[in-house]
């Protein structure tokens, strides 16, 4: 408090006047007038959503559908066994059968089949639609992760996030429309959040990198040099040589915008440190997601921030496990473990926002970019597989305790009302209320989509 | 009917499978109700059973008249649909389920049809068979037409930009005419006369400086500068200026980006395979240099399309030209994508993009997969360009399985280094096949002596496994299928133990196999258990193992053979990646006890076998140490580029329906654009991929749209908005130009000066369009708020470049020398390919922006922030955003704040403490003009009030500095700093 004594009430007022540097947020009715000349001021959809936002769980390397969501008593009973058909092209599996080492038991009113390795989320399959027939581009990662994020495995397209950002500005200007917690820096990386030609605005926010959120920080949000005093001191000074600049020039709206986004920064500045600050969760919640349990505290606290962020506006949180589902050996230690990472917040995450009302407009995906085969890689892993693989959702006008589409008895190929990440895609966008052949964009002489020429919304899984 | 079916049968019937056609052709002609053959009897009931049932079920949805949209313009509701086909061609061909792509597709060979799932595969049969059949199909309803649109090629010349330029200067007069107008003020002037508009009065001379400096060069002038120029009252003051700025070294540094930015160039490959571009900065280099030499743009058109192709008088031009074709090479791949042909696809379509946008100003990508929408180029001319790049080598060989690697090219080198480098590799080459060929007598022997010494080999699949290892083959020359390594992850929770069973006790030599590498952890705790109990070695797997380059010894350990004995490979305690692959125990001999019984004949051998191998052994050693010398005595490699060659095999292309490679449609002779074809068909050989043909093409006078692109761009970077406003799209999609007869003026005269674009420049920075003060008039700006017609200059923000370089120079830390390779550290991909990777570790330099590495996914924040081009795509035109990620940056990054303090420093120490010269020296320095009389107040009154001064001096110089520091920051931050007046 010693700063503010050494201001005088003349400086507090005019800091208050302002809205600067958290001080006061009495601008903020002076920013909703020029709401309509930002990019990110909320727009209306094209028809009434039944999402308002998205969570989206990306479990990176592509979990396997065949040991999580698709029981195949096949593969079981042909265990070791050669695969009666053809395999996928250019994979490093051969094609030996290889039975889930891990059992399977129905759960809910529903019975939705889950196996043993997700003891927390089974219990939210009334909750959840579970779809077994995805299917994708891309053999590679960085085909199938771009593929999943763009619609694209191979051009620079923009990310959802991006389009959906694009589509529908943000409720809280004070915050980004977009976070991105912990993305990959391979694999695409920024691409994967990125905007490509759409205006740079909705690009995702990062926190963290690499599955590991770090100190949860904005980038330059804050500093550590100068006090909170000096750089209100500093921010009066330059928005009254700004305000001077602005009225030199007369007309301009160049410098006119700056100095508006400088004003939000500080807005920002203020507000988003609370948003980010765990610490403001009852004790009981922290320990519902598994804070302070050294499994589960890395992904806890990224669920527990992805609600939190939701909850404060942000249209599109994604959070982001790192590249550990990729078990081309080991597949039992390795999906054992990221199992016990994940499965407890996330079953948390589900609750909470029940909870909190939430839920019913949210949309949560739960997805890797690709499944793993049925057929054995080594001696004890699987290879990729986007022939065919599960996903589920929750929330945000989806059915619930359901299950669409199936794959072969083997579960290696989507035989059953097939859904492409084209038809992922346009569904996410439909729920929010957003038709994705509308949502166009016009960029070197054509106009683009978030689908491109595909895509198709899955009715079938919407209330 | 018959008649017909007998005529063609005679005419062909020397060739079977045209009879085939033809029989085929006549049963379709009766299929249409005509007279009803035995087997359309049959045919006609499958079909009423069985597949108008199918069809309406699974296929009228998307291929029927009663929906808005037919997919694939392929109609399945009449039989004429089928027949015609869709954009794939025709769906069946009756008799042939083989060649039906219906069948194709039902079968999900290729397209998937339908996406939903497959069908059942008795329907899928049912197909066969109907198709067998010769596909009756009573149908008979006309189908819809879908009116293909044609390109009509003529009317699309009509278009402005594929006009020839209208060289014939309109003679313009303008009453109140200056003689210091220029002729391109005329073209202006008569615009702005025709809505009663008048021109801006000329800028201030602190204005013109600061705004020539940053449009020649994209630095700020000194303060000095500034007054000199202010000073200086000689009639050319202003054109000595601009000459002196193009002089400049650090205009190539300025210009060169504009064009990096439309080449999209990068230090990395991006995209899911972030590999390191070595040799990318040559090109870099090379634009710099063509611009600061002025080189003829129509040769530096041709030298990035075909400069490896070009002939050449000296090694140097040789070697600038091929490192010319960087510009075909540095965009981002999909360097793993498994499917090769699609991945050679997708980089020819970037390159037909970027040559497309860059030079000409078209968006050629649409044309993939249709006709162009709103341009006149249709899918054949795509597909007649992509023939020259698919004949073009821009990949070559896999850097990991599966991955892709990009064409390299040698560099002719000076004839000594050459000599020298032949040398080495010829003596080296001896060297190393001796020492192959000694291995392999070492290793020949060594086997027939194992052989009779037993070795035991345990590969890590034989292995308990602990903890979340990784598996890899990344690094070669390991034992078995794979090897593991922990990730450099999870330190002290990871262990792989090696069982050990052994048929007779004695004492073994124990080898430990890993792949080596300089990130490898150096202290590897193996435990042995062994007979007399536990040993813990530390093994370090940086080096190359001794043994066969594969096994390192860590020592010899007695094992009984009826106990239970493992070697353990831990990560406890280690830094760096720790491998685990296998281990070997070998026997050895003991004076005590002899391996095992051997006969006399196997004793006699065995000594023979050992005898041998000493001066096997001794020889190796001698050869291996003299290698080892040379290595250390290597000259300099030779330099290499990133650069193209002519495919193996070259060919024209067939267009890929809908873009999709598989989709084979008809060929295309390797051309051009029809709609701005020069001459006649291009005459390419069949041993050329058309690359020299196509730079011809682009660079020639007469292509409508070549220098117009370039002048545009040389026009948005001084005057801020292009003629046309859309730099990179001349098309319909494009904007029109505000002033035609200007830019044909400036196309033709820029041709005339043999395509200078230092000439161009210094035309325009003289008019006095381009002097005009900025200052806004209320009267013009209700008739042309966006300033289109040029009654003032447009303001304009400074690109990331200036910003960053500007707070380096203002701050005396600005290092203008030019840059080398900006990636020299990196291996063969920036950061690890994994998600956990922390990424790529940003170098600190002071050097210009300009080298600065880019690599790609890991832009520089202060860059990225303020519109630095995406180098993922073309981008002649940079967005100019406001968010406040860029105020959170200038107030809160650490660089801005040293900056701040260091030019802080530089001032007090220039003028002292008084805070009024202190004042006016910063505005001086980063406003490039002195205070106004509120601003001095306001500035005074900053630094006074920020603290209270203490009385000692050094106290009070260290408070000043800091109260200083935090007003510099405060200018750094501020819009004025950002805008070019």
């Amino acid at each position: 408090m010693s700063h503010y004594q050494q201001m005088n009430r003349r400086e507090l007022l005019k800091l208050a006047a302002c809205g600067l540097g958290g001080v006061s947020l009495s601008g903020l009715h002076h920013s909703e007038s020029q709401a309509a000349s930002q990019p990110l001021a909320p727009k209306s959809p094209h028809h009434l959503p039944k999402a308002k936002r998205v969570i989206f769980l990306f479990m990176h390397g592509g979990p396997s559908q065949v040991d999580l969501f698709d029981p195949k008593p096949m593969l079981t009973k042909h265990d070791g066994k050669q695969l009666p058909f053809e395999p996928a092209k250019n994979i490093d599996a051969v094609p030996k059968l290889l039975k889930s080492p891990w059992k399977f038991s129905q759960h809910g009113e529903c019975g939705q089949w889950v196996s043993e390795l997700l003891p927390h989320l089974s219990q939210h399959v009334d909750e959840m639609c579970v779809v077994r027939s995805m299917h994708s581009n891309g053999q590679s990662h960085g085909q199938a992760v771009c593929m999943m994020h763009t619609g694209s495995d191979n051009l620079v397209r923009p990310s959802v996030g991006a389009w959906v950002s694009y589509g529908l500005g943000t409720d809280n200007p004070a915050l980004p429309s977009f976070v991105s917690l912990s993305p990959a820096s391979g694999h695409g990386g920024p691409r994967n959040y990125g905007t490509a030609f759409l205006p740079a605005i909705h690009q995702a926010t990062t926190i963290g990198r690499s599955g590991k959120l770090g100190n949860a920080r904005i980038q330059y949000l804050g500093n550590q040099k100068i006090t909170k005093y000096e750089q209100q001191k500093q921010l009066l000074l330059l928005q009254e040589i700004n305000r001077d600049h602005l009225e030199r020039l007369q007309r301009d709206e160049q410098v006119k915008g700056a100095i508006q986004s400088i004003e939000l920064a500080f807005r920002m500045q203020s507000a988003a440190p609370e948003v980010l600050d765990l610490a403001q969760e009852t004790k009981e919640t922290q320990e519902m997601y598994g804070i302070g349990n050294k499994t589960t505290d890395n992904f806890a606290r990224q669920c527990l921030l992805a609600r939190r962020l939701s909850e404060a506006g942000v249209r599109y949180v994604e959070i982001s496990t790192g590249n550990v589902w990729d078990q081309h050996s080991n597949l039992k230690k390795g999906h054992e473990s990221n199992s016990l990472k994940t499965d407890q917040p996330i079953a948390a995450l589900l609750t909470d926002l029940k909870n909190r009302g939430l839920l019913d407009d949210t949309l949560v995906v739960w997805g890797g970019e690709f499944g793993r085969t049925p057929i054995v890689q080594g001696t004890n892993g699987r290879d990729h597989n986007p022939q065919g693989f599960t996903i589920w959702l929750a929330g945000g006008g989806i059915k619930k305790g359901f299950a669409y589409g199936n794959t072969d008895d083997y579960g290696y190929y989507a035989i059953e009302n097939r859904v492409h990440i084209h038809d992922l895609h346009a569904t996410m966008l439909h729920l929010l209320g957003l038709d994705h052949t509308r949502l166009n964009y016009r960029y070197a002489g054509r106009d683009f989509r978030l689908t491109d020429v595909y895509g198709n919304v899955v009715h079938e899984i919407i209330a | 009917m018959q008649l017909l079916h007998l005529l063609i049968s005679q005419r062909y019937s020397r060739n079977s499978s045209l009879v085939r056609a033809a029989l085929t052709l006549s049963l379709l002609l009766l299929s249409n109700g005509v007279c009803v053959h035995a087997d359309d009897a049959k045919g006609i009931e499958l079909f009423e059973s069985r597949i108008r049932p199918a069809l309406i079920k699974y296929c009228y949805e998307c291929h029927s008249d009663n929906k808005k949209e037919v997919k694939g313009e392929l109609f399945l509701d009449t039989a004429a649909g089928w027949r015609k086909g869709g954009e794939s061609g025709p769906a069946i061909v009756p008799g042939m389920p083989e060649k039906s792509l219906l069948l194709e597709a039902l079968r999900y060979e290729g397209l998937e049809m339908p996406p939903a799932g497959r069908l059942p595969k008795q329907v899928v049969k049912d197909f066969e068979r109907w198709i067998q059949l010769g596909a009756v199909d009573p149908r008979n309803k006309k189908s819809p037409s879908i009116v293909p649109r044609v390109i009509d090629i003529e009317k699309g010349r009509t278009f402005w930009s594929f006009q020839p330029l209208k060289t014939e200067v309109p003679n313009i007069s303008v009453s109140d005419d200056k003689s210091s107008l220029t002729q391109i003020d005329r073209f202006v002037l008569n615009k702005l006369k025709k809505v009663k508009l008048k021109p801006a009065a000329e800028a201030d001379r602190r204005t013109l400086i600061r705004r020539l400096y940053f449009d020649l060069i994209g630095l700020p002038p000194q303060p000095s500068d500034v007054d000199l120029f202010v000073n200086d009252t000689s009639q050319d003051a202003y054109s000595k200026l601009v000459d002196t700025l193009l002089k400049s070294p650090q205009f190539g540094v300025h210009w060169g980006r504009h064009w990096l930015d439309v080449a999209r160039y990068a230090d990395s490959n991006g995209g899911d395979f972030n590999a390191t571009f070595h040799n990318g900065w040559r090109y870099r280099d090379y634009v710099v240099n063509s611009f600061n030499k002025d080189k003829p743009y129509d040769q530096f058109v041709r030298e990035q399309i075909a400069g490896d192709l070009l002939p050449y008088k000296s090694d140097e031009q040789r070697a600038e030209q091929m490192i010319a074709t960087g510009f075909l090479m540095v965009g981002t791949k999909m360097l793993s994508e498994r499917d090769k042909e699609k991945l050679r696809m997708d980089v020819v379509d970037e390159q037909i993009n970027t040559v497309g946008a860059a030079f000409m100003g078209m968006t050629m990508g649409c044309a993939r997969c249709h006709d162009h929408k709103f341009d006149p180029i249709p899918t054949s001319d795509y597909y007649a360009m992509a023939g020259i790049f698919r004949s073009t080598k821009t990949l070559e060989g896999e850097s990991a399985k599966f991955v892709s690697t990009w064409k390299r090219r040698s560099l002719p080198a000076r004839p000594d280094h050459q000599a020298a480098v032949d040398q080495y590799e010829k003596t080296k080459n001896d060297l190393e096949k001796n020492i192959s060929t000694t291995k392999k007598q070492l290793r020949e022997a060594t086997a027939q002596l194992a052989h009779i010494s037993p070795v035991l080999t345990i590969d890590d699949s034989l292995a308990i496994i602990k903890g979340d290892w990784k598996s890899s083959t990344l690094s070669k020359g390991y034992i078995g299928k794979n090897y593991l390594h922990d990730e450099q992850s999870g330190k002290g929770e990871k262990s792989v133990e090696f069982p050990i069973n052994i048929s007779t006790s004695a004492t073994y030599d124990v080898r430990v196999s890993y792949t080596p590498g300089n990130n490898r952890s150096n202290n590897v705790p193996v435990t042995v258990r062994h007979a007399n109990g536990e040993s813990i070695v530390r093994l370090n797997q940086q080096p190359q193992p001794k043994i066969d380059n594969l096994f390192t010894s860590i020592g010899q350990f007695p094992f009984k053979s009826d106990q239970r004995a493992t070697v353990t490979i831990s990560n406890r305690d280690t830094s760096g990646y720790v491998i685990a692959d296998a281990i070997q125990l070998v026997q050895v001999e003991t004076q005590k006890k002899p391996v095992k019984k051997r006969s006399a004949a196997e004793e006699k051998q065995y000594q023979q076998t050992k005898k041998l191998l000493e001066p096997i052994k001794t020889a190796l050693k001698t050869l291996e140490a003299k290698l080892k010398q040379l290595s250390a005595s290597a000259p300099k490699p030779l330099p290499q580029a990133l650069a193209a060659d002519e495919f193996s095999e070259i060919s024209d292309c067939n267009i890929c329906v809908r873009g999709e490679y598989k989709n084979k449609g008809p060929m295309v002779k390797r051309s051009f654009l029809q709609v701005a074809m020069t001459s006649k068909t291009p005459s390419i050989g069949k041993t050329e991929s058309g690359r020299r043909q196509l730079a011809d093409w682009i660079a020639n006078p007469k292509h409508p749209l070549t220098a117009r692109v370039i002048v545009n761009r040389i026009w948005y970077h001084l005057i801020g908005r292009g003629i046309v406003s859309s730099v990179d799209n001349f098309g319909e999609l494009g904007d029109r130009p505000t002033h035609p007869e200007l830019l044909d003026f400036l196309a033709a005269d820029f041709m005339r000066d043999h395509w200078s674009i230092k000439k161009t420049i210094r035309k325009i920075v003289l008019s006095h369009s381009y002097r005009m003060s900025s200052g806004h008039r209320e009267n013009c700006w209700k008739v042309d708020p966006e300033n289109q017609l040029l009654w003032r200059a447009h303001r304009r923000r400074l690109p990331a470049e200036a910003i960053r370089d500007s707070m380096l120079a203002m701050s005396n830390q600005l290092d203008l020398s030019p840059g080398k390779s900006p990636v020299p550290g990196l291996g063969t991909l920036v950061s690890t390919n994994s998600a956990n990777a922390k990424g790529y570790q940003r170098q600190q330099t002071t050097k210009r922006s300009l080298y600065l590495p880019v690599i790609r996914n890991e832009l520089p924040p202060i860059l990225t922030l303020f519109d630095f081009a995406d180098p993922d795509m073309v981008t002649g035109k940079r967005a100019v955003t406001n968010v406040p990620a860029q105020a959170l940056l200038l107030m809160n990054s650490p660089f801005v704040m040293d900056c701040s303090d260091h030019a802080a420093a530089k001032i007090l120490k220039a003028v002292g403490d008084n805070n009024q010269n202190l004042v006016t020296a910063t505005y001086q320095l980063i406003f490039s003009r002195p205070p106004t009389e509120k601003e001095m107040r306001k500035g005074v009154e900053f630094l006074q009030q920020q603290f209270s001064i203490p009385n000692e001096k050094a106290e009070r110089l260290k408070v000043h500095k800091k109260a200083l520091a935090q007003f510099i920051h405060i200018l750094f931050a501020s819009t004025e700093f950002r805008m070019q007046g």
